[in-house]
């Protein structure tokens, strides 16, 4: 019988004229991926070893390790990067099971269920900048609504700083999940429509509640997405940094200041006034270093996930 | 079979140029975004073109929105009546304009004229970048400019870049009905009062929603450059914590200061939430009569209070930055503005410094600007002629005073990017003490030593330069 997939099935020239085909195909994403992510990332790599203030700064000087040894030495840093890890453990903690819930609730086919999981997912077309301004309207300590209407009610007696030192972490934490929980919710719907219903009406007969169908058969049978959903939410969270920069700029005292904006400042000072002048060097290294902290993060926890596969 | 294959090369070719074609196309549209895209001035020179006419478009970039309007409205009319041929394109960049000059640098897209601004004109002086005016300058355009020709700040090595026409500086705005109604008669004089006077109006009128300080406090630096930093000019005769006679750092006498400021942005006397403040929002409701004080740049305040976030003009006024004690040992840093640069690489220089001395020296046009209120003048014949807003006629303070002078360059603004200062720079230093709980003696002895080691690292590999002037006398201080 003869193997059609086999190289030999085709004539020397054929296969040469099917692959220019594929790789002309391939050819736009290719030239987007050199010119977007690898020129990028081999530039990142090379300025490590220098001091290099920008373009107009003067010839860029070479300092060998010294970016690295000083991110080492760099305590806020090191304190950005824990920050990353709350910001990150937060979100997760509640997009995750928020998310179940409302795909699970909005699954169900009843009226104005389509409607509802419309305005759930609507944050997650709006622009993080927006959000985050709107969340800023919202939670300011002078004039925001959310100290307005506690007030009114008689809650507190004196406007809460929900973007000071001891809020701003919990406030940047709920505009993240109010931001993505929708996005999470239509993944979790396309896993739930997966679940085969002939294994859920089989535990409805063999006397399962409602309770029980959802821990024993729907949660099991969802490891795969739950995993690649896990994985969205811990990567995401590493590098979000829009929401941040609109709502506290990663203060005050860099209480909410995370690894991927604490690099972004030394390539771009955040605001006119900002005082850090660029140091590309330096920053590629932060770069370099956040990055080898999130791909550890992503390994780990796909070692882990490992588990998410076997259970069904 | 064969026809689908062509078919398909065809379209993967497709997609290939449409890809480098949307690439080009963003660099088309970045070219023209930055360029500020096909303007009306353009239009009328391409049409002047078709028709013989050659007009040549010389190209102003701007980053300042409040004068805009006049600005445009001078343009406009200079471009219906000049005889030169010449059509003006005016373009505003607010946000990010240095970057968008790098850019423009890197893509040969440089305009002819742009508005001085310390970053971009330090940036790209020593590479020959701005054109020399006194090539240009006449005799008399000389001897009319010459009281705001500053060695050193705007003429360099004999070279003039640009002139200033405006000064802005720091001053503590205060809110005179909540004053009234606290029974404070006087604005304070020392730092020391204004945590008096802010505590009081806390007490008294926090339940109205009214308290006694703020400052905007969502970027360090913002606010403290146009607050406490200018104050401790004052007080201790350092620039941004520079000993300009020994050649050295030394942060430590910012630690009374700081006191008094950590006292300041407390609940007791702040107003709630200065730490997320931006600028816009605490003007609003300073307007609103929620703040007793708060400090900020003397130029624009009044254009404010008048167009954005009106409020009364007798309800405000405003006084020098108190210092600890009243301790005055030197002047203050007043920034000179209303000066632009011209592209000394432009294929039309000399066209240029017409269109610059035709619109932008032109006294019509400064006296206009002053007494439209877009900045306050520093030209002894504009003084003279022109009757400014009435703000500035009864806030003397509004006005650059004696306390006031330029300063020189601190090594970390003389040589920004050769001096890399190692964790946290002054501001955010400042932050940590007055919103956290770092301990200011250890902290300011601990900045002291990051900063003098950066500037003596800078100094060894050849990335700036020793920086000492002999003799300086704080309260009469020079440039070099």
């Amino acid at each position: 019988m003869k193997d059609w997939n086999s190289k030999s099935a085709l004539p020397r020239s054929k296969t040469m004229k099917k692959n220019l085909q594929a790789y002309s195909f391939m050819l736009p994403n290719l030239i987007l991926f050199t010119v977007c992510s690898l020129y990028p990332v081999m530039w990142t790599l090379k300025y490590v070893f220098f001091q290099y203030g920008g373009y107009g700064t003067g010839t860029p000087r070479f300092v060998g390790l010294a970016n690295f040894a000083r991110v080492f030495r760099d305590k806020v840093y090191w304190e950005s990067v824990i920050h990353t890890f709350t910001y990150g453990f937060g979100k997760v903690i509640f997009i995750i099971p928020l998310a179940f819930f409302l795909a699970f609730l909005l699954n169900q086919q009843k009226r104005g269920n389509g409607a509802a999981q419309s305005i759930v997912f609507l944050p997650t077309i709006m622009s993080s900048a927006v959000m985050g301004l709107v969340f800023y309207l919202l939670f300011n300590a002078y004039n925001g609504e959310v100290n307005q209407y506690l007030m009114a009610a008689g809650l507190i007696q004196r406007p809460i700083n929900w973007l000071g030192k001891e809020h701003a972490m919990k406030t940047l934490i709920l505009t993240a999940v109010w931001g993505g929980v929708g996005n999470y919710m239509v993944y979790f719907i396309a896993g739930i429509q997966q679940v085969s219903g002939e294994a859920i009406e089989s535990a409805r007969i063999d006397g399962a509640g409602r309770l029980q169908t959802i821990w024993y058969i729907i949660i099991p049978m969802l490891g795969p997405i739950l995993k690649i959903i896990l994985m969205l939410a811990i990567t995401s969270a590493f590098h979000d940094i829009t929401n941040v920069m609109v709502l506290t700029e990663g203060g005050p005292t860099n209480a909410t200041m995370v690894m991927s904006l604490y690099g972004y400042r030394y390539f771009f000072p955040i605001s006119a006034a900002e005082a850090t002048v660029p140091q590309y060097g330096y920053g590629a290294a932060v770069s370099v270093i956040s990055a080898a902290i999130a791909g550890l993060v992503t390994v780990g926890y796909l070692r882990i996930s490992k588990k998410l596969d076997e259970i069904y | 079979m064969k026809l689908r294959r062509l078919s398909g090369i065809l379209m993967a070719g497709i997609m290939a140029v449409g890809t480098l074609a949307g690439c080009s196309g963003a660099k088309t549209d970045a070219t023209t975004a930055a360029a500020g895209g096909q303007t009306a001035a353009q239009t009328e020179a391409e049409k002047a073109q078709s028709t013989g006419g050659e007009k040549t478009v010389i190209k102003v970039w701007s980053k300042d929105r409040h004068d805009a309007t006049y600005v445009q409205n001078k343009v406009d009319e200079y471009n219906a009546s000049n005889t030169d041929n010449i059509q003006v394109d005016y373009q505003l960049y607010t946000d990010n304009y240095a970057q968008a000059i790098d850019m423009a640098l890197q893509s040969g897209e440089l305009p002819d004229i742009l508005v001085q601004q310390e970053q971009m004109f330090d940036k790209y002086v020593n590479e020959g970048q701005w054109a020399d005016f006194y090539d240009y300058m006449d005799s008399d355009m000389k001897e009319y400019f010459k009281s705001v020709i500053y060695p050193g700040y705007n003429e360099l090595d004999g070279k003039l870049y640009f002139i200033p026409t405006t000064g802005t500086t720091c001053r503590l705005f205060y809110n005179k009905e909540i004053f009234d109604r606290v029974g404070i008669t006087e604005p304070p004089k020392t730092l020391e009062e204004v945590v008096e006077y802010a505590k009081k109006i806390n007490t008294e009128l926090s339940k109205e929603g009214i308290y006694g300080f703020a400052e905007n406090m969502k970027s360090a630096s913002s606010g403290l450059q146009r607050s406490m930093c200018i104050g401790l000019e004052r007080e201790t005769g350092l620039v941004r914590g520079y000993d300009f006679v020994k050649g050295e750092y030394d942060f430590t006498q910012w630690g009374d200061t700081l006191k008094l400021w950590k006292e300041l942005l407390s609940d007791e006397c702040a107003f709630p939430g200065c730490e997320s403040l931006d600028i816009d929002p605490l003007r609003t409701q300073f307007a609103a009569g929620k703040i007793g004080m708060y400090m900020s740049y003397s130029h624009a305040e009044p254009g404010v209070y008048q167009n954005q976030f009106p409020m009364d003009s007798s309800k405000w006024d405003c006084v020098p930055i108190p210092t600890v004690g009243g301790k005055t040992t030197g002047k203050q840093y007043f920034t000179g503005t209303g000066g632009y640069v011209i592209n000394a690489k432009s294929p039309n220089v000399e066209k240029a410094f017409k269109v610059y001395k035709d619109i932008f020296a032109n006294e019509d046009y400064l006296i206009g600007y002053y007494e439209g209120g877009f900045g306050v003048s520093i030209l002894p014949s504009v003084i003279a002629k022109a009757k400014p807003a009435q703000d500035f006629q009864d806030k003397k303070w509004l006005l650059i005073n004696d306390i006031d002078a330029l300063l020189p360059k601190p090594p970390h603004t003389a040589f920004a990017s050769g001096m890399v200062v190692e964790g946290e720079d002054m501001y955010k230093t400042c932050e940590s003490i007055y919103y956290g709980n770092a301990d200011i003696d250890s902290t300011l002895k601990d900045l002291t030593d990051r900063y003098n080691k950066a500037y003596q690292e800078a100094v060894k590999n050849g990335s700036g330069h020793e920086v000492k002037i002999a003799n300086y006398d704080p309260m009469n201080p020079t440039l070099q």
